[in-house]
């Protein structure tokens, strides 16, 4: 059971990584928004890549935060019905709908992205949006990086409820709150 | 009927989030199972082109910077200095605190478009002093959650962040029209309060103001600049520059994101926990979103491709319903869908297969948009579930029981309707504005 708890912990570790390069994501979109208004209006000089740095940015962000958002349970869940529900139907639940219905379909998505990336980067695939046309592969990886561990996040619940079935109040995520 | 797939997507998805699956997940979910009928084996491409679609969305870039420009406002302390700043002026009328409150979320409302966090900011300062002067628990309820519910309609708000990347209508548009509204929707809570209040002084005891020294006016004024002067330099720049089309929504939010960084400065509360905290709650309400609306488009583009649209066709030839009927019909199915989901998940679910039924029927999205925003309101005060009770709930004293929270909402839900009814009957409520400003 030690090993259980461990193991999921060292995951979760990793999906935080995740996070951090989507935290780091967060100032430069600011910086890179606020920086394209000082260049059209101060230096009259817009910026070709601007926009699309901007939404790529923003794409990445989310999908890099997804697995913490899931972590820190931050999702919207309707809880009055089901917490009539004894704690450990709540977990037999939960466990058999993440792994029957969320976990292959976060996994059809990662190995979709995973091989888009892939092959975005043997083409050099560039984008098409605008004029710029920069390489793709590396937004598509941090997409792929987001849905992957997404997955990891989700054996991680996955294996919480299995164990809560067994055991009640088997072991929560160390600091689950409400979130917004 | 049982050879349409579509059919069946609309009660799965209401067991599943009856079950305390998380609403986003359940529409991930569900895309996947009904997908595959669909689509077989070439469903985690098409997922992923719906994933592709909302990841490089631009409109949707504008939704993490307001976000943070919110939580950092939220921390730079202006909150407390607004609220003492609005109580000098009108916080010895009677029913003062609660007016204070409603005009503090307006205000704040304004700077922030988080839906949530208006609510938490000004019910944990203004429901304490509200207990102790022992107002009446319904009309403290009453008043915070519909103070919070502004979070809605006062651009720069979510809602219509996520609307408009929907339904493909300009935000600029979207943000003037609701100001109007917003304003008769705060007017007219204030104008409950002060009614109410007139007619039963006791529910809401002016403050004993024997022994209290009298503020001079100076003190009153600058007080009141130092608090609001920044934060209306801010809403004005911010939302002005929409306006003005000087700046996309997403380039003003990252300036105001940026102003509400340099507040936390100027206010001297820079540390590194307060950006942490400030960063990690913006990721988290972006996330939390961003995966409602990722979720809803999967769902919905599968509900279209699976039989919706043909289930949408065969509803309009058989019935043929009239204009106004299709509003009311569809409005009718946001409030109802209100009592049981958050806004998010009823824009998302909604509003893609409501936009080629508004676009055929031509009417106008912005007035339409308008008026869901408007709804969606309601959709935060009506009980059973109810987000602005839930963040009550969290902040509220134990004194104050769940029946009085139920009781406290329902004159403001009133109120909304009455907007609403506005709204509905005339148009340029929601109209004129943005047509004085962008001239369509």
């Amino acid at each position: 059971m030690i090993f259980i708890s461990r193991f999921c912990l060292a995951l979760e570790k990793l999906v935080r990584v995740t996070v951090l390069f989507g935290a780091i994501l967060f100032p430069a979109l600011i910086a890179v928004c606020v920086y394209e208004v000082a260049a059209r209006y101060i230096f009259n000089a817009s910026q070709i890549w601007a926009f699309d740095i901007t939404f790529m940015l923003h794409g990445a962000l989310f999908m890099l935060t997804g697995a913490y958002g899931l972590q820190k349970k931050v999702h919207v869940r309707i809880d009055v019905f089901s917490d009539m529900l004894p704690k450990r139907a709540q977990n037999l639940l939960y466990a058999v709908l993440y792994l029957t219905c969320f976990l292959p379909a976060i996994w059809i998505l990662g190995e979709a992205a995973t091989l888009r990336s892939w092959s975005a980067y043997m083409t050099d695939e560039v984008e098409l949006v605008s004029a710029w046309g920069p390489l793709i592969w590396p937004f598509y990886s941090a997409m792929a990086l987001g849905v992957i561990a997404l997955v990891l996040q989700t054996v991680v619940e996955i294996i919480r409820h299995i164990v809560g079935i067994f055991i009640v109040d088997g072991f929560e995520s160390p600091d689950a709150n409400l979130g917004i | 009927m049982v050879d349409i797939p579509a059919l069946w997507m609309f009660p799965a998805l209401f067991l599943l989030v009856f079950l305390g699956f998380p609403v986003a997940f359940s529409m991930i979910a569900l895309s996947f199972v009904f997908g595959f009928w669909f689509f077989g084996d070439t469903l985690g491409p098409q997922m992923f082109s719906q994933l592709h679609a909302v990841a490089t969305n631009y409109v949707l870039t504008a939704l993490p910077l307001f976000v943070f420009m919110g939580a950092a406002l939220e921390r730079s302390g202006i909150a407390e200095r607004l609220f003492i700043a609005i109580q000098l002026w009108i916080g010895k009328l009677r029913g003062g605190l609660a007016l204070t409150s409603i005009s503090m979320c307006g205000v704040f409302s304004a700077c922030s478009g988080v839906v949530g966090a208006v609510e938490t900011v000004v019910g944990m300062m203004a429901i304490p002093p509200m207990v102790k002067q022992k107002y009446k628990h319904d009309l403290i309820s009453g008043t915070i959650c519909a103070g919070g519910s502004l979070g809605t309609i006062i651009p720069p708000t979510v809602v219509v962040i996520v609307y408009g990347s929907i339904v493909e209508e300009s935000i600029g548009d979207l943000f003037a029209g609701v100001v109007i509204p917003g304003l008769i929707m705060t007017a007219f809570f204030l104008g409950y309060i002060i009614i109410r209040c007139y007619l039963k002084p006791e529910d809401a005891p002016a403050l004993d103001t024997g022994n209290e020294p009298h503020v001079p006016l100076s003190h009153k004024l600058y007080v009141t600049m130092i608090a609001i002067v920044p934060a209306l330099v801010l809403v004005v720049a911010v939302l002005g520059s929409i306006l003005a089309g000087i700046a996309s929504p997403t380039e003003a939010a990252a300036v105001g994101a940026l102003g509400a960084i340099l507040l936390i400065f100027a206010y001297g509360k820079t540390s590194v926990s307060v950006f942490a905290d400030v960063l990690t709650r913006s990721i988290k309400i972006n996330a939390m979103v961003m995966f409602a609306v990722m979720g809803g488009v999967m769902f919905s583009s599968i509900f279209l491709v699976n039989g919706g649209n043909d289930l949408i066709r065969e509803f309009l030839s058989t019935f043929n319903p009239s204009k106004t009927q299709l509003i009311i019909l569809m409005l009718a199915v946001i409030f109802l869908l209100g009592f049981i989901l958050d806004w998010v998940a009823i824009v998302l679910i909604c509003m893609p297969i409501f936009t080629p039924l508004i676009r055929a029927a031509e009417i106008d999205p912005i007035w339409f948009g308008i008026m869901v925003c408007v709804v969606i309101q309601t959709s935060y005060l009506t009980p059973p579930v109810a987000p602005s009770i839930y963040y009550l709930r969290a902040i509220a004293p134990p004194e104050i029981k769940l029946v009085s929270m139920f009781k406290g909402v329902i004159p403001f839900i009133i109120c909304q309707l009455v907007v609403l009814f506005i709204v509905a009957m005339y148009p340029p409520t929601a109209l004129w504005l943005p047509e004085v400003i962008f001239g369509n």
